[in-house]
């Protein structure tokens, strides 16, 4: 009997045990199945969206550079100038804001390092658009591949173009265009502001072509005549080892053939991998090694002057990821702000706060003045500080959910 | 037995209850319920030690397991308060060096990348490329020698008219020592193993190798001689090698690598040039002599003290801070320093570049390039032959005095950065596949030479003078995890690796390289598509030290070869 008592006990335990366990069970469901619909929400809303948008941009920009060039440096009018500058930072910002999602594509073909080269090898620039043969071979359709596999990368992507577009903060002026140029590392040398726009065109026919690739590597069904540029180009647009996109492989997770094994761990990626790299990289590389007083030239985007935008659009890009929806003021339905409400994350508040804090303490400085001009100013460390303490919350919010 | 018997018990009594509450459950595992690991993590499970989750020791391991996460720093240079050092440090490995554009200038006049992101894609291992260029991803160096036998054989003298990591990119006005456009790789596919291992396992899956045929016509050099004007000229293939978790492996004491030589003299012959089996302790050139420098707790080390070599495929290097990378960050930029004051050159080079005509005339038409020298064409030439002499001091010379061109505080950070790299935490340990896999992988003999776990002391670091006074990252007292013998052996594989004697690769965090990289390729020379290539070339060759092993892997279930590679992939 006492025996039998014992037995029903441990069995009512284990009964107990399971039924708690089929609730948990049933919890741990029911995020599982919220995780699912905050990829399915994050990946079209905001890395396909966020992809076509700089697609399109860059599209443009090379449209416009082409047609400038082909007018003729002597025929421009300034606002033919500015309006190249626009479609530039419209294009930098729509990169800027993909960035808290550099995993993938981005790192995986090297397209990052290969469009946000940095520094620009600017006495290597003075040589090229010296020689004739050179500026000659960037000319025309056959200019990008030129530029693509000979210029070599220190002269690629945005930093490249934007030295052409801007000097000191400023768009560069039709006068300066139609004179040589006057940069102290062109000393010795006569380049002129046309060599100069037909460099411009061919590279950003290369930063064009990348961005389609972006955008077809992630997206199945990106527009055909991205798809066909890459076909033209022989580039790999899937993950290796597959045929599969990057996004196909980020919404297939925990089934076979995706790298990511669980619902959890793709939630924790995006958070870490994305949204945590971008901000440490902002507060401890792209502002604070300069900010430490090694040397003002680790300063990126020293020609428009645009570092702190640069950065509010990076923390930006975090705040689409956790709101769900590239451009988002608020959170979507399925997002990860509304998924750790919902499951009653305790750091949500904070890590909501952090996010807001970081983009109103990059404003306090942005309205100090350009970072070359302020970067040891007590402001930026304040930025710092903050965007760091953004960073913990991100990844406090990570392990929360390996936990689910 | 017992234990498993009581999990049995509980999972019964699980599935009865749960059919009971909702009537609507599986036992069976699938991908997509799969258990995370995250509540295991620093707990001994199944036949795990708890230590285990930390392959870097507590010291070394980041908890991070997500893309980007070789990335990141050890917890030591966050305790040591160098986070500010290893920042700065990983911007000078990550961007672009240029000519003159601060703070990475000094580019050439010849060099092999101007980004060590480009060998390192992803902070991983280089990529199998099907061409040579010198872009992101490419981490080959190309092995020019002349091979013993005359014809392929994988032993012979480096040959001399290039350096031993030729370069083939140089800054205008000068031409590369070697064409890559002539460059050409071709990827060969096995058709019978010469050990008589069948290429079907016994359960009938297949499996396939490539190895590569690497040409580079005489057309393709500009030096003055050419290598073939020396013998006949054969090449190899040598992609980067893991840099994650280097500082640890650094800090791993000579003492125990000795007992390690040791234990293994007994059963293999090891490479006499590292020891000596009769006096049964290191060979003469197994040490190796460090420059001017001191170590971590003050000592001196003057010039010439000793020390065993353990870094690089053909273990060339003793201190990670002479070792390969801080002195690729001068050789495969030649980006001189104070204490790099030299070219990474070679005179047949120089002798060449004096001699072509379209470089002379270049000079000649640039009053303020640092080889104008008189402007005359004899002052030129004087200029080129000498100032692109490996002999002459950049510094110091007779021609042009140039300045270094990077800072010694640079150099420190880039070391700081180096020896801070973590290990990403093992993962997977808590599943039943992964365990055995651990278990086949001891029984079939592999944890001989990748031995699973070494402990570290005080980690007493050589450093050099130019930056003596400063810290770096530090390792005392952990028991790490990198399933390396520290020891060379030799796989006779086709087209094998120049020497024939190649390192024990680490195996930690390299599960993650796909994640990391977006590729999965290994060995030396990136000839594996995935870990069961790479285990069967360990068995291409009955000479092979690991061929018995292979043997053993081969006639396993495909349930215990799968276990093998997840635990390889989890580790």
């Amino acid at each position: 009997m006492k025996k039998k008592l014992i037995f029903g006990l441990a069995a009512a335990a284990l009964v107990m045990t399971a039924c708690d366990k089929s609730n948990e069970e049933n919890v741990q469901n029911a995020f599982l199945s919220s995780a699912k619909e905050v990829v399915e929400q994050y990946v079209p809303n905001v890395i396909y969206s966020t992809y076509n948008d700089l697609a399109r941009e860059s599209s443009e920009l090379y449209d416009l550079l082409a047609d400038a060039s082909e007018k003729g440096v002597n025929a421009l009018q300034q606002s033919e100038i500015d309006a190249i500058c626009a479609k530039f930072l419209q294009a930098r910002q729509s990169w800027e804001e993909s960035e808290a999602f550099l995993f993938g594509a981005a790192t995986d073909f090297g397209i990052d390092p290969h469009i946000d080269t940095w520094p620009l090898d600017v006495e290597a620039l003075a040589t090229a658009l010296s020689n004739a043969e050179q500026v000659s071979a960037l000319e025309g359709e056959d200019g990008i591949a030129y530029a693509s596999a000979k210029l070599g990368a220190e002269l690629l992507g945005f930093h490249g173009i934007e030295f052409i577009l801007f000097r000191d903060g400023a768009n560069r002026t039709v006068s300066a265009l139609q004179a040589n140029e006057d940069n102290e590392a062109f000393a010795g040398k006569t380049v002129t502001g046309a060599q100069e726009l037909i460099y411009a065109t061919a590279v950003a026919g290369d930063l064009r072509d990348n961005c389609f690739r972006l955008c077809v590597a992630w997206n199945p069904d990106a527009p055909e005549a991205y798809k066909e540029r890459c076909e033209e180009l022989e580039v790999a647009v899937s993950m290796t080892g597959s045929d599969k996109t990057y996004g196909e492989n980020m919404l297939g997770a925990a089934q076979l053939g995706s790298t990511y094994a669980t619902w959890q761990e793709t939630l924790a990626s995006i958070l870490v991998a994305g949204c945590s790299n971008i901000c440490n990289e902002v507060a401890a590389v792209k502002m604070g090694n300069a900010h430490s007083g090694e040397d003002v030239n680790y300063i990126e985007s020293p020609y428009s002057k645009k570092s702190f935008q640069d950065f509010i659009d990076n923390i930006l890009s975090i705040q689409y990821t956790l709101y769900g929806k590239a451009g988002a003021k608020n959170p979507e339905k399925n997002s990860l702000i509304t998924l750790l409400n919902d499951y009653k994350y305790e750091g949500i508040n904070t890590l909501a706060h952090k996010l807001e804090v970081s983009i109103a303490a990059l404003k306090v400085c942005q309205m100090k003045g350009a970072f070359v001009d302020i970067y040891r100013d007590a402001s930026v460390q304040d930025a710092i500080d903050v965007i760091s303490e953004l960073d913990d919350e991100l990844n406090n919010a990570a392990k929360w959910i390996t936990r689910q | 037995m017992k234990q498993k018997a009581i999990i049995c018990t509980s999972l019964i009594g699980i599935a009865v209850a749960v059919v009971s509450c909702d009537g609507n459950s599986s036992l069976k595992e699938s991908v997509s319920n799969r258990e995370p690991d995250a509540k295991y993590v620093g707990h001994a499970v199944g036949n795990f030690s708890a230590s285990e989750w930390f392959p870097g020791g507590e010291l070394g391991t980041t908890d991070n397991v997500t893309a980007g996460c070789y990335e990141d720093e050890t917890p030591s240079v966050t305790l040591q308060g160098l986070e500010t050092a290893f920042n700065l440090g990983e911007a000078a490995f990550e961007r672009k060096y240029t000519t003159s554009t601060a703070p990475f200038k000094g580019l050439g006049p010849a060099y092999l990348r101007s980004s060590c992101l480009d060998c390192h894609p992803g902070y991983g291992h280089g990529k199998r490329q099907s061409e040579y260029r010198s872009e992101f991803g490419n981490g080959y160096l190309l092995v020019i020698y002349h091979p013993n036998d005359g014809l392929n054989s994988d032993d012979g003298p480096y040959v001399s008219e290039v350096t031993g990591m030729p370069q083939t990119k140089a800054t205008y006005p000068f031409l590369p020592p070697v064409d890559e456009e002539q460059v050409t790789i071709q990827w060969l596919p096995v058709t019978e193993m010469e050990s008589g291992l069948p290429m079907t396992f016994p359960d009938g899956e297949e499996y396939s190798l490539i190895y590569p045929e690497v040409t580079i016509p005489e057309s393709a050099f500009n030096t003055s001689p050419t290598p073939y004007q020396s013998g006949p000229v054969a090449i190899r293939l040598e992609s980067t090698i893991g840099i994650i978790g280097s500082g640890l492996l650094d800090a791993i004491p000579q003492d125990s690598i000795r007992e390690q030589y040791r234990r293994e003299a007994r059963f293999v012959q090891l490479n006499p040039a590292f020891w000596d089996k009769e006096a049964n302790d290191f060979a003469p050139t197994a040490w190796y002599s460090l420059a001017d420098g001191q170590f971590a707790d003050g000592t001196p080390a003057p010039a010439g003290t000793k020390m065993i070599k353990r870094f690089t495929y053909a273990m060339t290097r003793a201190s990670l801070q002479d070792g390969a990378g801080a002195n690729a960050v001068w050789n495969i930029t030649n980006v001189s320093r104070s204490d790099r004051p030299s070219l990474y050159s070679t005179k047949a080079w120089a002798k060449a570049m004096s001699e072509e005509p379209q470089v002379i005339a270049a000079i000649k038409a640039d009053p303020s390039s640092p080889y104008y020298a008189d402007g005359t064409e004899e002052g030129i030439k004087d200029a080129v032959l000498n100032l692109l002499d490996p002999a002459t001091n950049q510094f110091n010379n007779s021609w042009h005095n140039f300045q270094p061109e990077m800072s010694d505080n640079q150099y420190y950070n880039f070391m700081v950065w180096h020896r801070g790299l973590s290990i990403p935490r093992a993962r997977n340990l808590n599943r039943e596949e992964v365990q055995l896999g651990k278990e086949v992988f001891n029984r079939i003999g592999c944890a001989n030479c990748h031995r699973p776990s070494w402990t570290t002391t005080d980690d007493n670091y050589w450093k050099p003078t130019v930056y003596a006074d400063k810290e770096l990252p530090r390792y005392q007292n952990q028991t790490i995890w990198p399933y390396t013998d520290m020891i060379q052996h030799r796989l006779y594989m086709k087209n094998g690796i120049h020497g024939s004697w190649c390192r024990t690769t680490p195996l930690w965090g390299r599960g993650l390289s796909l994640t990391n990289t977006g590729a999965d390729d290994r060995l030396h020379d990136c000839r594996a598509r995935n870990v069961i290539e790479a285990i069967m070339w360990h068995g291409y060759s009955k000479e092979s030290e690991g061929y018995r092993a292979t043997e053993k892997f081969y006639n396993l279930s495909k349930q215990e070869r799968d276990a093998v590679v997840e635990f390889i992939n989890s580790i």
